[in-house]
C-alpha cells in the first residue's frame, strides 16, 4: 500500500489529534516539575516526562493494533493467498500505530530536552528505548487480539485494560509487579542512570507475550497436523512463561525503586585552598559559589573556627548531603546556592565536634555562634524556627544563651567555642 | 499446460470432500456448477493454494502450488471476501497487488489498468464501501488481474446480483478471456449466474461447463463439456430460459444413476489423453461434446 494511502486510511490518522493533544496536556500538567528540578541532567529530563505517558501510549497502540488486525481479518487478507509473509503484512498494517505510540513517548521528552537546552546521552535514553520496544509489543498483542475479536469490542477493552495494567502498577503494594509492566517507575537523580537489569525486566514480559501471541497466528506449515495445535500451544506457553519468569527472577528482591547505575559527572574546578569544584552543568555559578565559600571561611578563620578545608566539592549526584573528610568537603553547593543558604552550609561543615553524636543543645549553640560570626544568622534563625525538637521556650533559651556569648570579648568567645565543642561530647546525648 | 490437480485428496473435519481427484482447467471461461457441499469451494481453494491438499499435487504450467510464481499467476476471489474499509477501489486493488508481491509503485499502476479492464475506471477513486454489489464483483476480478494472473478463480462472484449486473459481469469476463492468455474458473451453485447460458449465445460466452456432485468418492468431475452439450442435457421441450437449471438437474440425476461407476474408467482414460481434438473430455451419449460418468 502506498505511503499516502496507508496514512490516509489508517486508524492512527484520526487518533493522532487526540494522541498529540493528550500528550501535550499531560506533559504540561504533570511533567513540568521534574524538568525544572533536573539541573539539565538528561536522564532526569528523559525519565520525568516519560513517566505519565507510558500507560497512554501503550493503551492507544494496543487499541489501534486491534483495530487494524480486525480490519485485515474482515477482508480476510489471509484468504487472498498473499505472497507477502504474515509478519510483513502485519508490519504494513501496524507501523502507523506504532509510530503514533512512539510519538506520544518521544514528544514530551523532546519538549523537555529542548526547553532545557540539553542533548540526550545514550544512557539517558534507556527508559525511552524500552518504552518504544514495549509500545511495539503492545501493537502486536493488539493486532493478534483484533484478528479474533471485533474491533468495536477489542479496541476499547484493550485500551482500558492496558491503561489500568500499566498506570496502576506503581500504586500497588506489590513491588515486583511495578518493575515488569513497561513503565520505568523511577526518575533518576543527578548522577544516576537507569540500570540495564531494570530495562530488561520491563521489556521481557510484554515482548515475550507479544512473541507468544504472534506465534498463535503465524503459519507453521511443517508441524504434524495432530500434534500441531498442542506443540503450538506448548511453545506459546513456554515463550510467555520464560519472559515473565525471567523478568520476575530479576526483580523479586527489589524494593519500590529499581537499582540504578551511576555515571561519572564532568566537573569544573576553580582556585586553590580551597579548590571548589562543581558539576559542569551547574558550573556557571562556580565563581560566585567560590567567592561565597572563600568569604565565609575567611570570616570563620577570623572568628577562630578551625575548619582546615582545602577542597570543597559539590555533592550533587553524590548523595546531595554534607560529608566532611579531613580537608576535603562535599557540600550541596548547587542546591545551597539556589536556596541562598550556601554560607550557612559552609558553617555547618566547619563546626566539627570531636565525637559523632554531640549534645544537641550544645551543637545548636556552637552553630548559632559560628553562623553569627560568618554573617549567616538569618539562615540559622530559619533552621532554628523549623527545628521540630524545639518549642518556643527552648528557642528563646538558645537565643538568650547566644546573646550572652556574643556579648563577650572576642577572645572569650573563641574560648567559649572551643570549650563548647569539647563539652558537647561529655555532657551526654539526648535533646535537652 | 494449464492448472492441473493430480490425485488430490482433501477432507474437512475428517469427512472427505475430494478423493484422488484429477482435474485440468480448460482454456477460456469455465463454469463450475454443483450443489452446496459438492466441493466447488474446496476445489477452488486448493487450486488457489489457499488450501493444501492432504494428498496429491497441484501445479500451473509446472509451478507447484504455493510457490511465489504460482500465487502470482493465480488470481483468487474467495466467497465472502470484502474490500478493506477506508480504501478506494484503486487502492484496494493495488493493495492486493502488493500482497501478491508487487512493488507498491507497480501495483498502483497495474491497479489502474486492471480497473480499466473491468470497466471500473470511473470508480477508481471511490471508496469500496460505496460500490454497488456488481461493482464489488468486478472489483474482485480486478484484484485477480492486477498481478498479471493467467488463471482467475472466482467463487460465487455474482451472488445476490440483479440480472443486468450479472450480464455486465459475464461480458467483462468474456472480454478478459478474449483479450488473451487468461483462463477463468467460476464456481457457483446457481446455473443462472451467467445469463448468457440461458440464451442462444451460450457457447460464445461459456467455453466449458463442469459439474461436481456431492459424492466424494468420485475422482473426476461428474460432467465436463461445452455449453451447448451441457444445455442439450435438458429434457426436450424445456424453455430456453430454464434450460441451464434443467440441464444441471439432468446431469446430476444421470450421475446418480446406476451406470455411473462403470463409466468412471473411461473418464479417467479421457484425462490421460483421450480428450477430443478441442480438449473437451470424451463425448456425450448423444454425440455432443461432453462427458458424464
Amino acid at each position: 500500500m502506498r505511503l499516502r494511502t496507508r496514512l490516509r486510511a489508517h486508524s492512527a490518522l484520526w487518533a493522532a489529534p487526540l494522541a498529540v493533544a493528550l500528550t501535550l496536556l499531560v506533559h504540561h500538567t504533570v511533567s513540568a516539575e521534574p524538568a525544572a528540578a533536573s539541573y539539565g541532567y538528561a536522564p532526569t529530563l528523559v525519565a520525568g516526562p516519560l513517566s505519565p505517558m507510558y500507560a497512554f501510549a501503550y493503551a492507544l497502540t494496543a487499541a489501534l493494533g486491534a483495530w487494524e488486525g480486525n480490519r485485515l481479518s474482515r477482508v480476510p487478507v489471509w484468504r487472498l493467498t498473499p505472497n507477502r509473509s504474515r509478519p510483513r503484512i502485519a508490519l504494513d498494517g501496524l507501523w502507523p500505530a506504532v509510530l503514533l505510540g512512539w510519538l506520544m513517548l518521544t514528544l514530551p521528552v523532546l519538549i523537555a530536552l529542548v526547553q532545557q537546552g540539553v542533548a540526550p546521552t545514550a544512557a539517558s535514553l534507556r527508559p525511552l528505548a524500552v518504552g518504544l520496544l514495549v509500545c511495539a509489543a503492545y501493537a502486536v498483542i493488539g493486532f493478534a487480539v483484533g484478528l479474533r475479536l471485533p474491533d468495536v469490542i477489542a479496541a476499547p477493552v484493550l485500551a482500558v485494560v492496558v491503561f489500568l495494567l500499566v498506570a496502576t502498577a506503581v500504586a500497588l503494594q506489590v513491588n515486583w509487579w511495578r518493575h515488569l509492566v513497561g513503565r520505568y517507575p523511577y526518575i533518576p537523580e543527578f548522577g544516576e542512570v537507569a540500570g540495564w537489569s531494570s530495562m530488561a525486566a520491563h521489556a521481557l514480559p510484554t515482548c515475550a507475550f507479544a512473541l507468544a501471541i504472534a506465534l498463535l497466528w503465524l503459519p507453521v506449515r511443517r508441524l504434524p497436523p495432530r500434534l500441531g495445535p498442542a506443540l503450538r500451544v506448548g511453545l506459546v506457553a513456554a515463550v510467555a512463561a520464560a519472559g515473565l519468569g525471567g523478568a520476575y527472577a530479576l526483580v523479586k528482591d527489589w524494593g519500590a525503586d529499581p537499582p540504578v547505575a551511576h555515571v561519572d559527572i564532568p566537573v569544573r574546578c576553580a582556585g586553590q585552598d580551597p579548590r571548589v569544584c562543581m558539576p559542569e552543568v551547574t558550573a556557571d555559578a562556580l565563581p560566585d559559589v567560590r567567592a561565597q565559600v572563600v568569604g565565609t571561611l575567611g570570616k570563620l578563620d577570623r572568628a577562630g573556627v578551625d575548619h582546615g578545608a582545602t577542597a570543597v566539592h559539590d555533592s550533587l549526584g553524590r548523595g546531595d548531603g554534607t560529608k566532611v573528610s579531613g580537608s576535603r568537603w562535599e557540600l550541596p553547593l548547587t542546591d545551597a546556592e539556589r536556596r541562598g543558604d550556601l554560607g550557612y552550609q559552609v558553617v555547618r561543615a566547619a563546626v566539627r565536634f570531636p565525637c559523632a553524636e554531640p549534645d544537641p543543645m550544645s551543637r545548636r549553640l556552637a552553630l548559632g555562634w559560628a553562623a553569627d560570626r560568618a554573617d549567616q544568622s538569618e539562615s540559622f534563625a530559619r533552621v532554628l524556627a523549623e527545628d521540630p525538637h524545639l518549642d518556643s521556650a527552648r528557642r528563646e533559651e538558645v537565643a538568650g544563651s547566644l546573646g550572652t556569648v556574643l556579648g563577650q570579648s572576642a577572645e572569650d568567645q573563641k574560648r567559649w567555642y572551643r570549650t563548647t565543642l569539647t563539652q558537647a561530647c561529655t555532657v551526654g546525648g539526648g535533646d535537652r | 499446460m494449464t492448472l492441473v490437480l493430480s490425485a488430490c485428496g482433501h477432507a474437512h473435519g475428517g469427512v472427505p470432500v475430494l478423493r484422488d481427484f484429477h482435474y485440468e482447467l480448460p482454456d477460456g471461461l469455465t463454469l463450475l456448477l454443483g450443489p452446496e457441499g459438492a466441493g466447488k469451494s474446496t476445489l477452488l481453494g486448493i487450486a488457489a493454494s489457499e488450501l493444501t491438499p492432504d494428498s496429491g499435487t497441484v501445479a500451473l504450467d509446472g509451478e507447484p502450488a504455493g510457490s511465489h510464481s504460482y500465487r502470482r499467476a493465480v488470481g483468487w476471489m474467495p466467497d465472502g471476501v470484502m474490500p478493506m474499509t477506508g480504501l478506494t477501489a484503486r487502492e484496494f486493488v493495488a493493495y492486493v497487488g502488493w500482497l501478491k508481491g508487487m512493488r507498491r509503485g507497480k501495483a498502483w499502476q497495474a491497479a489502474g489498468r486492471a480497473l480499466e479492464r473491468v470497466r471500473l475506471t470511473e470508480y477508481a477513486g471511490s471508496r469500496t464501501s460505496r460500490l454497488a454489489p456488481d461493482g464489488l464483483a468486478l472489483l474482485g476480478s480486478a484484484t485477480g488481474l492486477v498481478h498479471g494472473a493467467r488463471v482467475l478463480l472466482l467463487d460465487e462472484p455474482t451472488a445476490g446480483l440483479h440480472l443486468h449486473h450479472r450480464e455486465v459481469f459475464q461480458d467483462v469476463l468474456r472480454e478478459l478471456v478474449d483479450e488473451g492468455d487468461l483462463r477463468v474458473l467460476l464456481a457457483t451453485a446457481d446455473p443462472a449466474t451467467l445469463p448468457a447460458l440461458a440464451t442462444d449465445g451460450a457457447a460464445d460466452t461459456v467455453d466449458t461447463v463442469t459439474v461436481l456432485d456431492t459424492d466424494q468418492d468420485e475422482s473426476a468431475p461428474l460432467y465436463s463439456g461445452t455449453a451447448e452439450d451441457f444445455l442439450s442435457r435438458a429434457p426436450e421441450g424445456t424453455a430456453r430460459g430454464r434450460a441451464p437449471a434443467a440441464a444441471l438437474a439432468a446431469v446430476l440425476g444421470s450421475g446418480r444413476g446406476s451406470g455411473r461407476d462403470s463409466e468412471r474408467g473411461s473418464e479417467r482414460g479421457s484425462e490421460r489423453g483421450d480428450a477430443g481434438p478441442d480438449g473437451v473430455q470424451g463425448s456425450g451419449a448423444d454425440g455432443a461434446e461432453g462427458t458424464a460418468r
